[in-house]
Parts: structure tokens; sequence; C-alpha cells
């Protein structure tokens, strides 16, 4: 049971670096702005200098580069098949041959292009960790709220996402512990998971579905009853104590993410090499 | 009967998060006995009765049952579940079918018995927790109070036929007089054939009703280790341990301090009577 | 089915009371009706005044009235201490420096400060449950009901959670209403209400009320072992003034009685 109660949601990493004290909603948007220019870039040179930027960024956000590789693990089979997939099937025939297997030939253009899609994604990945780890859910939900606020008037629900997903991950730790102790339970009941073909081992999961589920809605009658004894109404009139506020480091940074992108994309616009 | 030797166990053992629950216990618990297991939250109670039927591996030390190591690469896993039933805490949340009677043959159906012997041990557990098998069995459990799921609860387990029960904290969230039955019951299976019962509880006049043995666990250790009484008359070491005594030792060892020549050695309210007035009556 | 039956209660500021009755007794569902979690079908509560059935005095009602459940892990909201201590003054649309004061008095006061940045969930039972209360706390109210707040915690969880709400009604002046069905709880509060059937049986101080061994015997609720010993003890004529009903009490008592006999 010890094992759930060490769960951790998310990647946050607390420093007190600059880039953790900046606002959620800097954070999304920048992080928005550099997924553009990760795709606009289309040349070995861009990629190398925007990697540049972010171990740039990485330092002054005090994480260390190893935890990247953290990051990466999860995409690893996805960067993988990404890879051979560009390999064999780009389309590129013309080129000077590199690999010939049989009728399959791999020409040192279509290497060159698998590589660098796949180095894409690895900056794709790296951008985003970079904001996973120096922003908090907490911060995160609260930054997507404010950032919803102004189509409430269309019906975006952005109070309820965000108070949906805070809820969702104070949970989440709970079922994990909840979900090993029914597993146990009829563990101790002779109940065995991994054994037998796919539909045994489906119809295996129902004597843990069916607690988990209960659980999960008597769980949610609950907790409404207290959201509801605390005075809670839904976001109509509610304030918060830890108000967002820019401050004027995310005028800077803002600042800064334009005139890197702007550095990245103008010599792309005028057609330089 | 069930034997520890030197069992050790770390979780998420080589991680930062590691953390030791067991720290070297050895014990043996014989056939029949009533053991009541105590020690505060975090002691390892929990990750020591788990290992007694293979659902912890321990990181080192083995368990074995009637002299079968069960953590042998050849052990039968279902086998040692059968004969080592678990009840775990609110096991209410564990219930699962749409009938009392399919739920409780949840256990017997895992252990690939015929439909027959199915049928005849599913009637026999729920006897054996005062349910009577026509009026309850083919009810949903969801619509039993709190009390009565949980004794489904215990049928299915007792359904598996076993020779150790080990219970923990059977008796949280219910009230006094669902507690006093629930320990009734526990009384009269283990009266009823030779079970061997271990109990896990907070409640020290729960063990001093239930137990005959007590085993104090304290950081993964075992701290004590005797009959009830005995243990019981420690009262300063299981103070030490934030453990306490039932409410009348307490006022024995009170009357003592204060110069009564009382025994402190006694467990129940009849006993602790019967003992004031004794020394009233000579004082 | 009637869960309440004709209760008339009366609960003073600043009192303790605790209110007793076995599983079915209609004790959580009166409780629910103190802030207006439940509207009764007959008859009415007033709290501070305001009638709980008067829908624009909800929201009223309930910053007078706080409430800790029995399940310390489905009422805490935030996944940090601190944001969930904020979840009610911020529902109460409170400006954020006001906010962020209550926040660190109510730590203070269920004396979990360095606790501030924790995830609830790495927290013991006890624990929660004082966050919960500091949540409340954190509304001002002037009431807090706890509805077997303490069923699902360890003894040291218990008597963590216990203390808490002695302080806050003895130093603050907090009304508590705690509802249980453990008997040792129970006496410690100033007065004792015994439920059985939806209706008012006993009502007293723990004194008077744990005298009643038949009558709480019949409610399926027994008495604190200390009272059940006292009561052997004069059922075999030893007459112990003034009911004891802790163990220091009945040491006490015994320790005078075995002094008077004394020659």
């Amino acid at each position: 049971m010890e094992l759930a109660r060490n769960l951790t949601i998310g990647q946050y990493i607390p420093r007190e670096s600059p880039i953790h004290h900046l606002d959620p909603r800097t954070k999304i948007a920048a992080t928005a702005a550099l997924t553009v220019v990760i795709f606009v870039i289309n040349d070995f040179t861009g990629s190398a200098l925007f990697g540049a930027f972010m171990v740039a960024l990485f330092l002054v956000a005090q994480i260390p580069l190893g935890y990247v590789g953290r990051g990466l693990r999860p995409v690893l089979f996805l960067l993988l098949l990404t890879f051979l997939l560009n390999l064999f099937f780009s389309g590129i025939r013309d080129g000077t041959p590199l690999i010939r297997l049989g009728p399959v030939v791999i020409t040192t253009e279509a290497a060159a292009r698998a590589f660098f899609i796949a180095l894409r994604l690895v900056l794709l990945v790296v951008t985003t960790s970079l904001f996973t780890f120096t922003t908090s859910p907490m911060a995160l939900t609260d930054g997507m709220e404010r950032l919803l606020r102004p189509f409430r008037r269309i019906g975006v629900p952005g109070h309820e996402l965000a108070m949906m997903m805070s809820i969702a991950l104070r949970f989440i730790p709970t079922l994990f512990e909840e979900t090993e102790r029914i597993m146990k339970a009829q563990m101790a009941r002779g109940a065995e998971f991994q054994r037998g073909n796919l539909l045994r081992r489906a119809k295996a999961l129902l004597p843990i579905l069916v607690p988990l589920f209960l659980s999960a809605f008597r769980r949610a009658d609950e907790l409404a009853l207290a959201m509801e004894a605390r005075a809670y109404r839904g976001g109509e009139g509610r304030t918060r104590m830890k108000e967002l506020h820019f401050a004027p480091r995310d005028a800077v940074a803002a600042g800064a993410t334009v005139l890197a992108s702007i550095g990245f994309l103008v010599p792309r616009w005028l057609g330089l090499p | 009967m069930i034997e520890t030797r030197d069992l050790h166990h770390v979780y998420l053992e080589g991680t930062p998060m590691s953390a030791v629950a067991l720290r070297g216990v050895s014990l043996t618990i014989r056939d029949g006995e009533r053991v009541g297991l105590i020690g505060p939250t975090g002691s390892g109670k929990s990750t020591l009765v788990q290992t007694f039927n293979a659902l912890i591996r321990p990181t080192r030390g083995t368990v074995f049952v009637d002299g079968v190591d069960i953590f042998a690469p050849k052990a039968d896993r279902r086998r040692i579940r059968q004969q080592v039933a678990l009840l775990f805490q609110y096991p209410e949340q564990q219930l699962f079918e749409e009938t009392v009677a399919r739920d409780v043959s949840f256990g017997p159906r895992n252990l690939g018995l015929p439909e027959e012997e199915v049928a005849s041990r599913v009637d026999d557990a729920l006897h054996a927790v005062g349910l009577d098998p026509g009026t309850f069995g083919s009810r949903s459990p969801f619509t039993l109070s709190g009390g009565e799921m949980r004794r489904v609860a215990l049928a299915g387990v007792l359904a598996m036929a076993p020779r150790v029960l080990i219970l923990d904290e059977p008796t949280a969230g219910l009230d006094p007089q669902g507690k006093a039955e629930f320990l009734r019951l526990i009384h009269h299976l283990h009266a009823r054939g030779n079970l061997t019962v271990i109990l896990i509880t907070h409640s020290m006049d729960e063990v001093a009703q239930v137990a005959e043995r007590v085993i104090v666990l304290n950081e993964g250790l075992v701290a004590m280790d005797g009959p009830t009484r005995e243990v019981f008359a420690r009262a300063d070491d299981l103070e030490r341990l934030h453990l306490g005594i039932p409410q009348t030792a307490q006022v024995l060892h009170r009357l003592r301090a204060r110069g009564l020549p009382v025994r402190t050695d006694l467990l129940t309210l009849e006993e602790a009577r019967d003992e004031i007035l004794r020394v009233l009556g000579t004082a | 089915m009637a869960a309440l039956d004709g209760i008339t209660l009366t609960v003073a500021r600043g009192e303790y009371v605790a209110i007793v009755g076995a599983n079915g007794s209609g004790k959580s569902t009166l409780a629910k009706c103190l802030n207006a979690l439940l509207v009764p079908t007959e008859g009415k509560v007033l709290v501070d005044g305001l009638d709980t059935r008067d829908p624009a005095a909800v929201w009223q009602v309930r910053q007078r009235v706080g409430m800790v459940f029995q399940n310390p892990d489905n009422q805490l909201v935030a996944t940090v201490v601190e944001e969930d201590l904020a979840f009610g003054p911020e529902n109460l649309g409170l400006p954020s420096v006001e906010i962020r004061q209550r926040v660190d008095e109510a730590l203070r006061a269920v004396e979990m400060e360095e606790y501030r940045h924790h995830a609830p969930h790495l927290l013991s039972g006890g624990q929660k449950q004082r966050v919960a209360i500091a949540g409340i706390l954190a509304m001002r109210p002037m009431c807090i009901v706890l509805d077997e707040a303490t069923a699902m915690l360890d003894p040291l969880g218990r008597t963590e959670v216990l203390r808490t709400i002695d302080r806050l009604n003895r130093d603050e002046g907090v009304t508590i209403v705690h509802i249980t069905h453990a008997m040792d709880e129970a006496s410690l509060a100033r007065r004792v209400v015994a439920l059985g059937g939806g209706r008012v049986v006993l009502d007293g101080s723990p004194q008077e009320v744990f005298a009643q061994v038949e009558v709480l015997r019949t409610l399926g609720l027994g008495v604190p072992p200390v009272a059940a010993l006292v009561r052997a003890l004069d059922a075999a004529g030893v007459r112990l003034p003034g009911h004891p009903l802790t163990v220091d009490e009945l040491g006490e008592a015994l320790h005078r009685f075995a002094a008077a006999r004394a020659p």
C-alpha cells in the first residue's frame, strides 16, 4: 500500500528559479509559441540553435539536463517508430544510396530526413518538459482557468474544467491506493489476474473494477457534500487566495520568447538557408 | 502453523522513496491460537500479515506455512491463500457480485471446486456468519446494512475453508453493538473449528476480549510477545509505544500506584471488580 | 421512512455537545440538518436566527456551521494543504489578503504550520482531519459539527482531533457538536445527547447520561468502560460519589473510599 503513497503526479520539480516564478499563463503562451517555432524550423542548423536555446533555459530553471532523459523515456518507442517509418517510407528515392536491403534502398537524404523528424520530436518533448518541470499542477490549472475566463461568454466552462482537473489530481493517488487494496483483497480470495487469454483476463478485472467504480461514486458523493458544506457554489463570486499577477519578469520572459521566435522564424521567411 | 524467519521488507527498495516496513521478524504462530497483533500505525502489522499468504514477497527472509516455504519457486500460491485467509479493513468494499451467494462463491470457484461443493461451501459460510442463505443468498449485497455487508465479506473469506483467519481491524467503523456482535462471531468461529485467529486492532479492549496471546510490533520489529495478561501487565512499556491498555486495567494500575495492593494482570470488568472489592474488603 | 421523528434541541453558543446514537439512530441526518445540507420535511432548524429552509440564508448558515465528515480523504479538494484551507474563504468571495491571513491563523490553530505545502494524501488520518477542521476554521464559523469524524482514525489520530476540538472550544469559544458512537469520546464533552429511533432519549451532563446504563444498552450503545466498572462496583455495594467517568476520577474516588474505610 505504501507504493501508492509515494506516487507523485506530474513531473514538477520544485526550485526557486526565475522560470518557476513566472506566471503560469506566460509559460503556457511561451510553450505554445515555441512549439510553433519547432514546427517551422526545417534544418539542422535551426534545430541545433533551438537546442542550445533550450539548454540555456534549463540552466536558468536549475533543472539538471539529466531529467530530460526522464521525460523522453515514455516516448522512446514513438521516437523509434517515427524514425524507422521515415527511414523506410519517406518517399525520398533520389540521392546517394546509403544502405541497400534487397529491394529497399535507403538514401542519405532519407536518413537525414528521418533523423531530423526524430530530432523535432525530441525538441518538442524537451520544450514541454521544461514547462511541466517548472509548473506545479496547481499553477497549471489556475493558469488554464484564467486563460479560459474570457471564453466563458461563449460557453467554455473554464472554472469547472480547472476544478475537475484539480480534483482529479488530488484523487489519483487515493484511487491508486484503493486499486491496490482491492486487488489484494480479491487475490486473497484466490483471484489471479495474469492467467489465461485476453477474454479471461478482462473478465478477471471485473472483481476490481466494480468495487473501484462503486467507491469512486461514493467518494464523489461525499466530496460534493463536503464542498457544498464549505459554501461552494461554482465559480460565480469566488475569489482566489493566490491571485495571478503578471510581474515585470513575465514581460521580460514574454519579450525574450518573442525575440527568440522571430530570430528563428525570420531567416526562414526570408528564404535564407 | 505459521513460522517466519528473519523477515525483512522494504517498500520500493533501491529508490529514493524506499521505506522500511519489517526489519527482522521471527515468530511462530501455532495451530488454533488466538493472537492479537498490535502496534502503532506504521509499525509493519499489515505488511507482516500480508507476507503470511504471499500477497507481499519479503525482501529478505521467508515464511513457512506447515513447514512449506511459501516463497519457494514451486510453491502453490492459491493453496496457501486457501489455507491462510485474510480479511482486509473495510472488507465490504470488495463486494462486487449481483447476489450475496455469488459473491461468497467467488473464492471457492477460484479454487476450481465442483459446483455442488461450491454451493455447500456458500451455505456453510453464510450460516457461520449468522446470515440465513435462504433469505440473504439471492439478495444484492449492496442493499444490505453496513454490518451485514461486512459479514458477507467475512463469509466470502470463510468459504475458502481456511485454517488461519487473519482479520485487519474488522470492527472499524461499526457502532458499539455491531462491534460486540462481530467479536462474538469471531469467538464463535474459533470455537467451532480448529481455526487459528490473528486479529489486528487498535483497541486494547478487543485484544483483551479475543486474544490469548499478544504480539506487539514496533518499527518493524517484535517488541513484545506473550500471553495477553503478561503483556498488559507491562503497562509502562505499552504506554511508551502509545498503545495503552484496557481502561479497566488502567484503573488497577492507578490504584496500585496509589499504594493499594491490587493485582494488575486482570483484563475483564468482572475480574477488575472482584479484585477491587477484595482489596477494599481488606483495606 | 422517518430518520428524525420530532427533535427539539437547543445548542447554546460555546457549548461542547456530544450526540451519541447507534447506526440508524438518525444522528447523521441530524448533523446534515444543522448546516442546510438537508432541510427538514417538518419543523425547522434555526442557526443564529437564520432559518435553514430559506434559500437566501443557506450560504450564511454554512459559513456559521462548518462540518467535518467521517472519511478524511473525501473532503479535501486541493493538492496542497494551504490551498485546501483557502477553499472555503474563496467560496465566500473574500479578498486574497484576508484569505491568506485566515489560512495562516487556521494552520496555527490546528498546529499544522509545517505541513502548509504538503500534499494531503501523504498525511496521516489524524492530520487530514485537522486540515479539514482548519479548512472550516478559515471560514470563521460559530460552530463545528463533527459527523463521526474520528471513526476512521487510529488512537493517535483520534487523540489529535479530540485535543484540537477541546482547545478550540475552550480557548476560541467555538461551539462543538461531536457526533459519535464511541462512548469514551462522548464522555469528554460537557453535554451528551443520546438519540434513538430519531428522537432525543437522554440529554444531560456526561455523568448523568452515562449513569443510565440500561437505557443506553437498549439504544445499542453501552457505556464507557470506566462507567461500567463504577456501575458493577455500585451493584456490589461500593457506592462512589460523583459518577466518575475517567480513569483518573475513578482512581481518585476509590483511593478516597479506601482511605475513609481504613481505621
